[in-house]
């Protein structure tokens, strides 16, 4: 089966590279699958799941957030604010984080602190989502 | 007079060693600080070459017109200076904040530091400062930089400042370090760009996509620099704390010989002394 290069970066580390059949991202706008020989795009990664089917057909799903999607004509670059596996969340802390935002949430604070704890909510929410399937 | 001068030097190469103590072990920190900041340095590079050459290219591509690319009339222009959280490391403070103010010259200038040192120096000196991020650098996560950036654009948008300019200090290897200063804001296209114009398509437009990221690219640049420059703080500081040894040995060999010197130079004029007498008793 055709296979394109993928590369997900954060500042951490090299996420993921390798030869991929397909790869699904959240980007602003939604879900888009990736395939092999894909136009070349570019979009701003939303809050949601990366799923990705590497060459040997195995799919492993992980949780982004922020960052961006770079589609060119030799690979496939994924850079992203955080990411992580989602074997390796920790559903405890996300539980944690998700109440946290939560109880800021109704506090009714300034709307800056409102935005903020909107996306921590938001980021909460996605982790655990991920870890759960 | 003799023994009085032996216990001076004895004195001396005391405090030398005491001080060479303090000068190796510290030489020793810096050199396990260093690894594991050349370490972050190693890993984060990939993620920043890629986001400079993928907003470079997005530039070159498009002609996109964004507040954070169209050039305006300079009034101010903010300098971020990265310098240290403590002395002792030879010129690095000093380079950088040198580069700084040659950077600086004839501009009205708004100054952001990161780093006590550079809190220091511009506090002491007449500049607007507006804000200090001291002893951030070791520990820095990229969300910390979040909200720095977050002031920085909120300030840009509202034409504080209409430039933004970045001071910091590449690490090339553990023995050089040169200090940078690089223009962020307005950004520019790469510069071998429009040589291939390919059609990529941008979702939802090139402006929403570019918009969303500079912030990214701001955040990148700024962790970067933190990273880079705390790895040439700690190796500038090793190599600084080397040589301080060194010297220290160089010095207490010295000492060492001219205490052995007047120990001699004593012994002598003793035997001289007791030689002296019996030949005036016996004679």
């Amino acid at each position: 089966m055709a296979t394109f290069h993928l590369k997900v970066l954060t500042a951490e580390k090299l996420f993921y590279e390798g030869e991929v059949q397909r790869c699904v991202v959240r980007v602003a706008s939604g879900d888009i699958g990736i395939l092999p020989r894909h136009t070349p795009y570019v979009a701003p990664l939303g809050i949601g799941g990366l799923t990705v089917t590497d060459a040997a057909g195995n799919r492993r799903m992980a949780a982004v957030s922020g960052g961006f999607v770079e589609v060119g004509p030799e690979a496939t670059t994924i850079i992203a604010r955080t990411c992580e596996w989602a074997d390796e969340i920790d559903l405890n802390r996300a539980q944690a984080a998700k109440e946290r935002a939560d109880a800021l949430l109704r506090q009714q604070a300034g709307k800056h602190e409102m935005d903020a704890a909107q996306v921590k909510l938001k980021k909460a929410i996605n982790r655990i989502r991920v870890a759960q399937k | 007079m003799a023994s009085g001068n032996m216990k001076d030097i004895k004195r001396r190469m005391r405090s030398v060693e005491s001080t060479m103590q303090i000068t190796k072990a510290m030489e020793l920190v810096a050199s396990s600080k260093m690894r594991r900041a050349k370490e972050r340095v190693e890993k984060a590079r990939p993620y920043f070459g890629a986001l400079a050459e993928t907003v470079g290219r997005i530039l070159s591509e498009t002609r996109v017109s964004s507040v954070y690319t169209t050039p305006r009339a300079v009034q101010h222009s903010l300098f971020i200076v990265i310098a240290g959280d403590r002395g002792l490391a030879g010129g690095y403070n000093a380079n950088v904040l040198k580069l700084a103010a040659a950077q600086m010259a004839g501009k009205q200038v708004k100054v952001l530091t990161i780093g006590k040192k550079a809190q220091e120096y511009y506090a002491k000196r007449d500049f607007e400062v507006l804000a200090d991020y001291p002893g951030l650098a070791e520990t820095l996560r990229i969300s910390d930089t979040h909200p720095i950036v977050r002031d920085i654009l909120a300030g840009y948008r509202q034409a504080a400042f209409d430039e933004v300019f970045l001071c910091y200090t590449e690490f090339v290897s553990p023995m050089t370090q040169e200090p940078r200063c690089v223009r962020l804001l307005p950004a520019e296209p790469a510069a071998d760009g429009g040589a291939k114009r390919s059609m990529v398509e941008y979702d939802p437009s090139p402006e929403a996509v570019f918009d969303a990221i500079i912030p990214e690219y701001l955040t990148g640049m700024l962790y970067g620099a933190v990273v880079e420059s705390y790895a040439s703080e700690q190796s500038a500081r090793r190599m600084a704390m080397e040589s301080a040894s060194d010297n220290a040995s160089e010095m207490i060999e010295d000492l060492n010989l001219s205490y052995n010197r007047a120990r001699q130079a004593a012994i002598t004029q003793e035997i001289t002394e007791i030689v002296a007498g019996s030949g005036a008793v016996g004679g």
